[in-house]
């Protein structure tokens, strides 16, 4: 997700929060008899509001109310749903101007990095994705290994897989971030798991 | 630059997409409305209807309901709305850096006690801070278990940027 949308997020679902509880507060206030709550409820007209869909501006607010709605409504769903995956990767070809543009498939590179990391022992597993997090394309290899691993072992791996994804992309933009899993303990001579 | 913080996707975003299902909704009645205005279809006018409704609406106890359900919801959206994105995953003080979660630093932690000698048996659990390794001893002194332990769970851990504080519980073998 990225910054723009999660700010849009909160900005939109605060104005919402602000309109009920501003409306919940002036029905309330209305029912408890407050001052300043009855004033504003008493300059709304019951008459207008029988009127309002016979005026002129109805229709006009119906269709601005329409197209206002249908913009967010669709932003919303669109920015928040949409899968956030950064797709291809072009790769730096100007010394080589006989081979055109080359692109590589970002989440492919992540998996293939992952596989060859499970040729180490000690890997049990390992997977890779690729995805746009906070408008940052990055590799994400999730490796599960054995519990009693060295955290500085995995880290060596790590490198080398770094070093491996960068030089398959010659110096394009791809971040890597690792996860690391652990298997759960195998207790010797345990009664229970 | 290194990546951002793995963090879980924000609640707002789950409160975002409800609203704007909610404008989506909004926008087809309003539509809706706007063709039976202008006789391109037929219907009920539902707005109309809502407008002339309220029109005659007068106190009633039900409405105080609402609102207060309203002043909920309200206050719930906004405290949503500013509820910061939770990290998921201790990272580690290297280059690169590993990301495990609280479970993997637990593991870790009972793999690095059962190494120990004199330990039967461990299990540990984990927060962000601190990891509680229970222990079994078979043989030994307790207290020199639970120290070597200690040193063990410690030795294990140290790569994190913020290692957890390690608290070691020596149990009764069953």
């Amino acid at each position: 997700m990225s910054r723009l949308v999660a700010g849009f997020d909160r900005l939109v679902v605060a104005l919402a929060g602000l309109a009920l509880l501003l409306g919940g507060l002036a029905i309330v206030g209305w029912c408890m008899q407050i001052g300043l709550a009855r004033t504003v409820v008493a300059h709304t007209e019951p008459r207008w509001y029988a009127t309002a869909p016979q005026q002129d501006w109805w229709q006009w607010a119906l269709a601005g109310a329409t197209v206002i709605a249908a913009v967010i409504g669709v932003l919303l769903l669109l920015a928040n749903l949409r899968p956030n995956r950064p797709g291809t990767i072009e790769l730096e070809t100007r010394d080589l101007p006989e081979v055109g543009t080359a692109t590589v498939n970002a989440a492919q590179v992540a998996a293939a990095a992952a596989a060859a990391l499970t040729d180490h022992p000690g890997v049990l597993a390992a997977s890779g994705t690729a995805v746009v997090d906070r408008g940052r394309r990055t590799a994400r290899i999730t490796l599960t290994a054995a519990p009693d691993i060295s955290l500085d072992h995995l880290r060596r791996l790590a490198a080398e897989t770094e070093a491996d994804i960068a030089k398959a992309l010659d110096g394009a933009e791809l971040d890597t971030q690792f996860f690391v899993h652990l298997a759960p303990v195998e207790h010797r001579a345990s009664v229970r798991g | 630059m290194s990546p951002p913080v793995p963090s879980r996707t924000p609640v707002v975003a789950w409160a975002a997409v409800a609203v704007g299902v909610l404008f989506v909704g909004a926008a087809f009645v309003a539509g809706r409305e706007f063709l039976i205005a202008h006789e391109v279809i037929t219907g009920e006018p539902w707005l109309a209807d809502l407008f002339g409704w309220v029109a005659t609406l007068s106190w009633e106890r039900w409405l105080l309901y609402a609102g207060i359900v309203a002043i909920v919801l309200g206050v719930a959206l906004l405290v949503v709305a500013v509820w910061p994105r939770r990290g998921t995953h201790l990272p580690t003080s290297t280059t690169p850096v590993l990301w495990l979660r609280a479970t993997d630093a637990a593991r870790a932690s009972t793999a690095a006690a059962e190494h120990v000698d004199g330990v039967a048996r461990a299990h540990s659990s984990a927060g962000p801070r601190s990891v509680q390794v229970h222990v079994v001893a078979g043989s030994g002194e307790s207290a020199q278990v639970a120290a070597a332990v200690h040193a063990q769970v410690t030795r294990a851990l140290a790569p994190l940027e913020s290692p957890p504080s390690v608290k070691v519980v020596m149990e009764r073998g069953r």
